[in-house]
């Protein structure tokens, strides 16, 4: 019963190597990432922030493994990447559309779990997605559906999903862009802390410079048309992080100068 | 309490819609009883009642009923699953959308009722020409239905699908069968709104059993008060499905 409970997952390390990808034919194509390459170290945050149109959705899902590269590869410990993996969870934007609408918060949660295990799993299941929805603090609408609840609650049932699927890469689209600023500044802080305690590898995109500093052990600022690296610089202010004393540090302020003029250089 | 009202107000509003029929009932008879109506094309609704009575007594209406019934239930379920099925196949294999669609758009034009002397040949008299007819009819809506439904599943389910490993079969069942549910029972509405029209128009032009059948036989054999209660019947139990599929229909809207 307890075997859901007790796999353990090594965070993942990431190279990205010379990946290249370009839509469209003839006049009409249009090169959405030219010779992307970096890593991302076993247990890092990393944020990757840009203006949009600079591929970091495409870039995400090139890591996820949903869109395959034109040239170059992505590895993940070495070993290069075919497709999707149950090992890389993506937390999409639009949470109304990424969730289940004809089942319950608890049952979207299983669905991170379902198909991993073996058929008597049906207990260690409900076990495992209880403990999320107290993580996620989702508990008290475990039997609502999706759709009665608020955006940010919304956001953490697929938090919570792809928590289930007891990944090793987090992947994250500008998890936080809908919602209003309270709400993102309590999940930024819950995102970090599950971050640390869980001992995953995260990826998180989005294009608030402050969103990026405040989450980031490192934050890599893209260019976009084609979208290219730009600047990369690590954030040396130590965690547990604050959404006050953090954003009035000396060296918060400080990168978010240097990244400001980065990305309105352009 | 207040539902309490509501509720025998509908009640009052529902006996107001009997006023006209029960008007034209009781002239219809006054006129019958006094002669004014010929007797072999309009009998007094006394007769016609009596009639359906007597068909009620030697058991002929519930005999018929079942057949048809069963004729159109039939039809419908056998319809649904290959609708279900070919409409699943149609949208997510482009190539079955290739071969097989342009087929299927040349034979969904042509009039079921047209394939009842083929049927015929094929199964003879009986329940399964029945069958085949009603379900070439009703395979249609829940075909069209499906197809469009299943293309029209949010693609980003499918990007779930994928990072969740799911095989071919776990993603019909968890992902694209429940996504598509609430269009397919709009097709299949439509489809149980036809079987009983198709089932009773089989037996009326070829098959000897049913409803359709007995209604046919009644006005044959110069009995117009029967044949004129067989008809309310057949519009009763109409009427009856119509209601069960308002009821089904509003029921899958709300989940």
């Amino acid at each position: 019963m307890t075997r859901v409970q007790t796999v353990q997952t090594q965070p993942a390390a990431v190279s990205v190597c010379g990946v290249s990808l370009a839509y469209g034919t003839g006049v009409q194509r249009r090169t959405i990432l030219a010779q992307m390459s970096f890593e991302v170290a076993a247990g890092e945050f990393l944020c990757l922030v840009g203006p949009s149109g600079c591929g970091k959705t495409t870039l995400l899902r090139v890591l996820a493994g949903l869109a395959r590269p034109d040239a170059g590869q992505v590895l993940v410990d070495g070993v290069a990447i075919s497709g999707p993996s149950r090992d890389r969870a993506i937390v999409f934007q639009d949470y109304s559309r990424a969730l289940l609408p004809w089942r319950t918060v608890a049952g979207n949660v299983a669905l991170g779990l379902e198909g991993a295990h073996g058929g008597d799993a049906a207990r260690a299941i409900e076990a495992r997605v209880a403990e999320l929805l107290q993580t996620m603090s989702l508990a008290h609408v475990a039997r609502h559906y999706p759709r009665q609840l608020s955006g940010g609650m919304q956001q953490r049932v697929q938090i919570a999903r792809c928590l289930a699927q007891a990944p090793r890469l987090l992947l994250m689209d500008e998890p936080f862009g809908a919602l209003d600023a309270l709400t993102r500044q309590s999940l930024q802080d819950e995102v970090a802390r599950l971050a640390r305690a869980e001992g995953k590898t995260v990826v998180f995109i989005t294009h608030d410079l402050e969103e990026a500093i405040y989450l980031g052990d490192r934050v890599i600022a893209l260019a976009a048309n084609p979208g290219r690296i730009e600047a990369e610089v690590a954030v040396e202010i130590p965690r547990p992080r604050h959404q006050l004393e953090t954003r009035e540090d000396a060296r918060f302020l400080a990168l978010r100068h240097q990244l400001f003029g980065l990305l309105a250089g352009h | 309490m207040s539902q309490r009202v509501v509720i025998l107000e509908r009640l009052a509003s529902g006996w107001r819609g009997l006023v006209v029929p029960c008007v034209i009932l009781l002239v219809w008879e006054a006129l019958a009883c006094t002669g004014q109506l010929p007797p072999d094309t309009l009998p007094a609704p006394s007769r016609i009642g009596a009639a359906g009575f007597g068909a009620l007594l030697d058991g002929s209406i519930l005999l018929a009923t079942g057949q048809t019934l069963l004729a159109a239930l039939g039809g419908l379920v056998l319809a649904a699953l290959l609708g279900v099925l070919g409409g699943v196949a149609l949208a997510l294999s482009p190539r079955v959308a290739r071969v097989v669609g342009p087929s299927v758009e040349a034979m969904r034009p042509v009039p079921a009722v047209a394939l009842m002397p083929l049927a015929l040949l094929v199964f003879g008299f009986g329940l399964s020409m029945e069958v085949a007819v009603v379900a070439f009819a009703c395979v249609w809506p829940v075909l069209v239905m499906t197809t469009a439904a299943v293309r029209g599943i949010e693609p980003r389910l499918l990007d779930v699908a994928r990072v969740l490993e799911m095989g071919a079969g776990a993603r019909l069942v968890r992902i694209i069968v429940p996504a598509a549910l609430a269009r397919i029972g709009v097709g299949l509405r439509l489809s149980m709104g036809i079987a009983l029209v198709v089932a009773v128009t089989v037996e009326i032009a070829i098959d000897p059993r049913g409803l359709g059948f007995q209604l046919m036989t009644a006005q044959q054999s110069l009995r117009p008060d029967l044949m004129y209660a067989w008809l309310a019947w057949i519009g009763i139990i109409g009427w009856g499905l119509n209601r069960l599929l308002a009821r089904v229909g509003t029921a899958g809207d709300a989940s």
